[in-house]
């Protein structure tokens, strides 16, 4: 072939070896499929050209990679894992410059993300039961996250025999220790609507607990940095005003510094 | 003896098969170099420079291809639409691809495995979806179908030394792969919680962006981006406003009679089910895409007479009795002919050629 292509042949080559090679059967009768499917002879012609042409070369790469994106986003609807960080991309977009920084790079590593958050329920179903406030810390195999949980034991003396005691945990509070050391105390209450979050300060750090509440229907992501209480080495977060549902709470990893 | 004979005559057909498949070696060359510069180039780049190079590569690949298509002579169909050799030529090319592919995946090299995604990924998904227990449709079952398809790719990343292509194709590979899980699926005890912290970390070595099960921001941003550009281009450029709805209904729903169902309702309630359906399988909010759908919208209030242009005689003749209408009012029903299927397939490539020519002039 001693000319360019045209933009005709150019498209028809496309279609017929990249995009509807084996859709051929979709297309309705009203669509002309021989002008979809290209001769081997013809295909030969173009790819002979495509070789030595580097302005055909461009121009085609240019076609294709606009049809495969096409039609690739035409199939493709986010994941809930995607639609979950750009909620927390747009909501960091109000915050100031320093917190956006933080978590800009804090979504950078999705599994640190992941590994480091706890599953909030409040006041809502979990199990088939209803009005359910709980927290709950899920330790995968890879887990990276440095920090172990428990739940605080509440003790009960069994009724006609005070000698014999029962231990039950109380599930919507939850302690996290990193080594031997307790840092964290959060706590859902469903009365109050909100959730509470006492934290030590780290040796290694020097700038308040970033914390991120995320529901995980409807409503806005709440990014909350800590306060330091006056007097004391711990910080504390209360996020109000929550309506009944299940949230992720994702902490902020110790190593972002 | 009838066996020395037998085995003399194969030996000859083997020569004469060993012979053909040669002279198709100017085929595969030129094929093979094409598709390495067009979709593969990023790995390649040191091998396009040096001309020996990737000669070598290619001769490589071709000696492999014949021997193995040797080998799988049987999977060669007669096709009586096509002409033989011409049917032999795509075979042989679709070995060599396959071999191509394999070797770059095995490589760890990134455009491989994303060219394999890009070629399989619809047909592995469809095939979980069949074969797949669980209702059929819901948000729950496609996201399951998609974790599937992924874990497919993953999987075949992880075992690719495994597939001979002696005994078989890549697809037939993943297809035992994606089998294997569906089996998984079935003795899986139901998950109660949200899936997000239950996420199966089985595979620890690098993936690459096609299957990688992590998000990242710049991804996110990215495809929220085009996602914008496209939902622009196509209001603009996408042709009648119908259409536009027809084409984006068909965006979020995996089996187009969904589609079809619809057509009693006017044109303003199918505007509502499309926003309803695309805020679920968006990148956007809903206030957002709001923003996005509004040109669409307000060609909603105005009549046929005024959508359609005078020069579009056909067109006009058969919404004749309508013209005056408002759109909004009209049911679906009326812009389709007798098998409505076929309207929402042609729209749908109509407007993807009628967008792509209209974003590569600009």
């Amino acid at each position: 072939m001693n000319r360019h292509l045209t933009d005709d042949e150019i498209e028809q080559y496309i279609d017929s070896e990249y995009l509807f090679m084996k859709r051929t059967h979709e297309l309705s009768e009203k669509t002309d499929i021989t002008s979809l499917k290209m001769k081997t002879e013809v295909i030969l012609k173009i790819e002979e050209h495509l070789i030595n042409c580097d302005a055909c070369l461009e121009k085609v790469t240019k076609t294709l990679d606009f049809s495969i994106s096409f039609h690739q986003w035409f199939v493709e609807s986010p994941t809930g894992e995607q639609k979950l960080l750009l909620k927390v991309l747009k909501a960091a977009q109000k915050e100031e410059n320093d917190v956006k920084k933080r978590i800009m790079k804090w979504m950078k590593d999705w599994q640190s993300f992941r590994d480091n958050t706890i599953d909030v329920f409040l006041n809502t179903t979990y199990n088939g039961i209803s009005n359910i406030t709980k927290l709950i810390f899920k330790k995968t195999k890879d887990n990276k996250t440095k920090w172990s949980f428990n739940y605080p034991l509440e003790t009960f003396a069994m009724r006609g025999n005070p000698d014999i005691r029962f231990e039950k945990r109380i599930e919507n509070s939850i302690h996290g220790q990193i080594g031997e050391k307790d840092i964290l105390e959060i706590k859902a209450l469903s009365e109050e609507k909100s959730i509470k979050i006492n934290c030590k300060s780290q040796k290694n750090s020097n700038s308040s607990p970033l914390f991120l509440l995320i529901p995980l229907h409807k409503g806005e992501p709440v990014i909350r940095l800590s306060r330091k209480i006056k007097t004391s080495d711990v910080y504390e977060i209360t996020i109000e005003g929550l309506n009944p549902g299940k949230y992720i709470l994702a902490i902020e990893p110790d190593n972002q510094e | 003896m009838a066996y020395e004979e037998l085995l003399g005559n194969i030996k000859k057909i083997h020569i004469d098969y060993m012979k053909l498949s040669n002279q198709q070696t100017p085929f595969l060359s030129t094929r093979l170099r094409a598709r390495i510069k067009l979709r593969l180039n990023k790995d390649f780049k040191d091998k396009i420079s040096d001309k020996n190079k990737l000669e070598k590569v290619i001769q490589k690949n071709i000696t492999a291809t014949r021997m193995i298509s040797w080998s799988r002579i049987n999977s060669l169909m007669n096709d009586s639409e096509n002409d033989q050799m011409d049917t032999f030529r795509s075979w042989l090319f679709s070995i060599s691809l396959d071999l191509l592919l394999l070797n770059l995946v095995s490589g760890n090299k990134e455009s491989g495995m994303n060219e394999l995604f890009r070629i399989y990924n619809l047909p592995v998904k469809s095939y979980i979806a069949k074969n797949l227990y669980g209702k059929k449709g819901t948000e729950y079952f496609n996201s399951k179908c998609h974790d599937l398809t992924m874990e497919t790719f993953q999987r075949f990343q992880h075992y690719c030394n495994n597939f001979s292509p002696y005994k078989g194709t890549l697809f037939s590979y993943l297809i035992s792969i994606a089998d294997h899980l569906i089996k998984d699926e079935t003795t899986r005890p139901e998950t109660l919680v949200s899936d997000f912290n239950e996420h199966d970390e089985n595979d620890t070595g690098g993936v690459f962006w096609a299957i990688s099960p992590d998000p990242s921001p710049e991804e996110v941003q990215e495809k929220t981006t085009f996602e914008k550009f496209m939902i622009e281009q196509i209001v603009l450029e996408g042709g009648y406003p119908w259409q536009i709805l027809v084409v984006l209904l068909t965006k979020t729903t995996n089996d187009r009679t969904d589609i079809t169902r619809l057509e009693d309702l006017s044109i303003a309630k199918i505007f509502q089910e499309m926003k309803n359906s695309f805020t679920k399988n968006s990148f956007h909010e809903e206030e957002e895409l709001d923003k996005l759908f509004l040109p669409l919208e307000k060609q909603l209030s105005l009549t046929l007479k005024e959508i359609i242009p005078s020069k579009d005689h056909r067109s006009r003749s058969q919404l004749e009795r309508y013209l005056d209408e408002r759109l909004e009012r009209l049911p679906l029903k009326i812009f389709f002919g007798k098998v409505p299927l076929k309207n929402i397939r042609d729209w749908n490539h109509r407007l993807f050629k009628r967008v792509r020519k209209k974003v590569l002039e600009s």
